[in-house]
């Protein structure tokens, strides 16, 4: 027995309630916790399980908040007891407070890309001029570091196309994002996964300008999601 | 101008791709690849540990890796050295492929995410 | 379209938005309760509920001189 951690608001009224419910088809509540106030839920299971209906009702509650205002979301699974989530926003209130205000009016939007690594690899060895393989009388030892060299070359290339592609983003969308955290993988298919932060009346203006700049390379696939409710810019460690 | 604070109401989230059989299997993967919760039995606390030890041992591996080619450019070793430094790393490499084999563990599964030095592999 | 096709691509649709939806509640967020670190060799490993996350990659980048190698413009962070 505990309770489900939703997200925490400085904008809701405690006691108010919600119009969707939670976990277990249990409703929602809001409580008080000084200036911050959280949106919970009673639940008799620990853990609570990764099923479907529970991420999508985990995202149900929350969205029917950011309906109203944008608060800060907990990480899916969080069940602690009433005593617990006191103590965790005594210490932490300065945090949660600069980061609501970081927040404020504002959605999560995501971006992410796929490309084709054999294309990015396949244009440098072809502008590649005659190697440094000391073809004849290589050893075994020899041969095996020749060939991690290469593999090298080709994720280094990779590491620097990838940023370059991120950057390409970040610049193509300019003041639209208020705030940024953009994850680059260059050895993965999905080599850039962005969140960003945009004010809400702006997201139709996004969200075409994000259109607009995927039109200009055929050689990527773009996909885009949101409104989110900001669970990228919602971590105590800065 | 509106107030940046005024609500406006917001549904669930939309996805928007032309792409979405690419993205299903990448977020599939991503999905997988999370940790799992550790379950206390101690079948699964030695695999657990196992996937632990080895991840920083391939760490370590491909930084020595990286550091003999970075000599080897140097070229402040002589061919013996060269030869035999590349034949300790193949054969560690070999090593590590068995005892992954032992351990039932992939790449993918030793591919911890390590925030700003990224995945390993 | 067909029937078939289109039930194909709710099913797509579906599928996509629980996966994207996954992306964004399982490992984001607001972390609380039940977090114990320990460092071992300079890596912290974070406990949190019964998930270990590796992090505080900090110290590794130190030691090792990683970061001053790249020039790729970091955005994350």
């Amino acid at each position: 027995m505990g309770l489900y951690l939703y997200c925490l608001s400085d904008e809701l009224k405690a006691g108010a309630t919600l119009s969707v419910t939670g976990i277990a088809e249990i409703a929602p509540r809001v409580i008080e916790l000084g200036a911050i106030k959280a949106v919970v839920s009673d639940v008799q299971t620990h853990p609570v399980r990764v099923t479907k209906d529970n991420v999508i009702a985990h995202e149900r509650v929350i969205d029917c908040v950011m309906a109203q205002t944008t608060p800060l979301p907990f990480r899916f699974g969080s069940v602690v007891k009433p005593d617990e989530l006191q103590a965790y926003i005594a210490s932490n209130e300065d945090r949660l407070r600069s980061l609501l205000d970081r927040v404020r009016g504002a959605v999560e939007m995501s971006v992410k890309i796929i490309w084709d690594r054999e294309a990015v690899v396949g244009e440098r060895a072809k502008n590649r001029p005659d190697d440094l393989v000391k073809a004849e009388g290589a050893g075994p030892g020899l041969s095996f570091l020749l060939a991690k060299q290469k593999q090298m070359e080709g994720r280094q290339e990779l590491k620097i196309k990838a940023g370059l592609l991120a950057s390409w983003l970040d610049e193509g969308l300019g003041r639209l994002v208020r705030d940024r955290v953009v994850t680059i993988n260059p050895a993965d298919a999905m080599v850039v996964r962005a969140a960003h932060l945009v004010e809400r009346g702006r997201v139709a203006e996004y969200r075409e300008r994000v259109n607009w700049l995927s039109r200009e390379r055929n050689d990527l696939r773009f996909l885009t999601s949101g409104a989110w409710p900001p669970y990228s810019f919602s971590h105590l460690r800065s | 101008m509106e107030l940046a604070s005024e609500p406006t109401s917001v549904a669930e989230p939309e996805v928007e791709t032309e792409h979405a059989e690419q993205f299903i299997n990448e977020l599939r993967r991503v999905t997988e690849a999370l940790p799992d919760r550790i379950n206390i039995d101690s079948e699964s606390i030695e695999q657990g540990l196992a996937k632990l030890v080895l991840t920083l041992i391939e760490f370590i591996r491909k930084l020595l890796e990286k550091q003999a080619i970075r000599r080897l450019e140097a070229g402040d070793l002589t061919s013996e050295q060269v030869e035999n430094l590349g034949l300790a790393l193949m054969k560690l490499e070999q090593k590590m492929q068995e005892l992954k084999g032992q351990f039932g563990l992939t790449d993918e599964d030793l591919n911890l995410d390590l925030g700003p030095v990224g995945r390993l592999i | 379209m067909s029937v078939t096709d289109k039930d194909l691509l709710e099913l797509e649709t579906s599928e996509l938005s629980l996966l994207e939806t996954l992306d964004h509640v399982l490992n984001r967020g607001l972390v609380i309760a039940g977090e114990i670190t320990i460092s071992v060799a300079d890596i912290d490993l974070i406990f949190v509920g019964l998930n270990v996350l590796v992090g505080s990659v900090e110290t590794i980048e130190e030691v090792l001189g990683e970061r001053a190698e790249s020039d790729v413009p970091r955005l994350n962070d």
